[in-house]
């Protein structure tokens, strides 16, 4: 997940920003309460594929 | 600006191939009647004098640039060389001979094979040239990201209205089958058709079927052109740098689900063999389709469709 990459993606759901999590490799977008993985590297920005998370 | 009306002079290159053989029979349908074609034999558009000399004497008002030395993944790996030089020099030639000649509406066609190899997905256009490209077909992406740049920068420079389109897999019945050299689906409906008739007990798939590819039907790319063309100047609202779009069907399909729908529709009841050691190409690949559906156009045919027209066509 390169630096240029992560300040052009936004959420699907918010069109806010995202904050990489390398550990649980997953991209979570607070505003949405959403954790969208990233599978072999290649972030999932599909809402339905996301986890809800505790806002 | 110039629009792209009905007796305009267009210069169709790429008419015997997948996505120039549609375009020439929608245009003809649609009442575009001024459309000028020439075969490699006639017209060889690598050989840059001959282009030259061929833009100055025709007067065109707008072209299409669907020529290109494509193929699928064992066709790209085996052909390094040709598959980035041939299309660098085709696209130097008809857009530079273009602009020269003050023809101010083009298309050019990309492919979604331009896009880093572990792009987001959906894959918006804005992904360009953040990531590494997929090793097998890099060659032929750098020729088609060249072709992009090359339209973008006139646009910026000089105002010109050259629009790249990029689609996902595309197919349809005037396609190469050739199971060595062809895409995904032209090469597994050729297999499974094979087996049928020959009662033979296993179709072997490329791959461990997992990948995922997103697959339009030609005549779906056709009307998007022709929808384009007719709402030109409103496309500079929807395109990226008023250049590049995305158009697709949104919808993704592994090649497991694939091969299953094709050996449904040819009726095919035997074994489906996946081979890992086989080139399986990028993991995944759709494309975020959003600013093309802001357009104002949508892909008519899902897969079943396209598969079961193009499957009558070619084989029954």
């Amino acid at each position: 997940m390169n630096k240029n990459l992560l300040k052009i993606l936004i959420c699907p759901k918010t069109k806010g920003s995202l904050i990489y999590d390398r550990k649980n490799q997953e991209l979570i977008s607070k505003k949405a309460g959403l954790a969208y993985p990233i599978e072999n590297g290649i972030p999932i920005m599909l809402i339905e594929k996301a986890r809800k998370i505790k806002k | 600006m110039k629009k792209i009306s009905r007796s305009s002079k267009i210069f169709l290159t790429g008419h015997k191939g997948l996505v120039g053989n549609s375009l020439l029979n929608n245009l003809i349908d649609q009442g575009y009647h001024n459309i000028v074609t020439k075969t490699s034999k006639q017209l060889d558009l690598t050989d840059q004098l001959r282009v030259k000399k061929f833009f100055k004497s025709e007067k065109f008002d707008f072209v299409i640039l669907a020529a290109a030395r494509a193929g699928g993944i064992k066709a790209n790996i085996d052909n390094k060389a040709q598959f980035i030089q041939k299309n660098l020099m085709i696209y130097l030639n008809v857009i530079r001979f273009s602009f020269e000649n003050n023809i101010k509406n083009l298309i050019f066609f990309g492919t979604n094979c331009i896009y880093p190899k572990s792009s987001p997905q959906p894959i918006k256009e804005k992904y360009l040239l953040t990531g590494d490209l997929e090793e097998s077909i890099s060659y032929y992406a750098i020729a088609k990201i060249s072709g992009l740049k090359l339209c973008q920068a006139f646009n910026k420079q000089f105002k010109t209205k050259y629009k790249v389109i990029i689609p996902p897999n595309l197919y349809g019945f005037n396609d190469n089958f050739n199971i060595l050299t062809a895409h995904v689906l032209p090469a597994l409906l050729f297999k499974f058709h094979n087996a049928k008739k020959k009662d033979l007990k296993s179709v072997d798939v490329w791959g461990n079927g997992k990948q995922t590819r997103e697959f339009l039907y030609v005549e779906d790319l056709s009307g998007f052109i022709i929808y384009l063309m007719q709402n030109w100047a409103k496309s500079d609202n929807y395109f990226i740098d008023k250049t590049y779009i995305n158009v697709g069907t949104g919808k993704e399909t592994s090649i497991k689900e694939l091969s299953l729908k094709i050996a449904d529709i040819v009726r095919y009841k035997g074994k489906i063999i996946f081979d890992k050691n086989k080139p399986e190409g990028t993991p995944r690949k759709v494309l975020d389709v959003s600013l093309s559906k802001k357009y104002g156009w949508k892909a008519e045919h899902n897969l079943e469709e396209g598969l079961k027209k193009t499957y009558k066509k070619k084989f029954n």
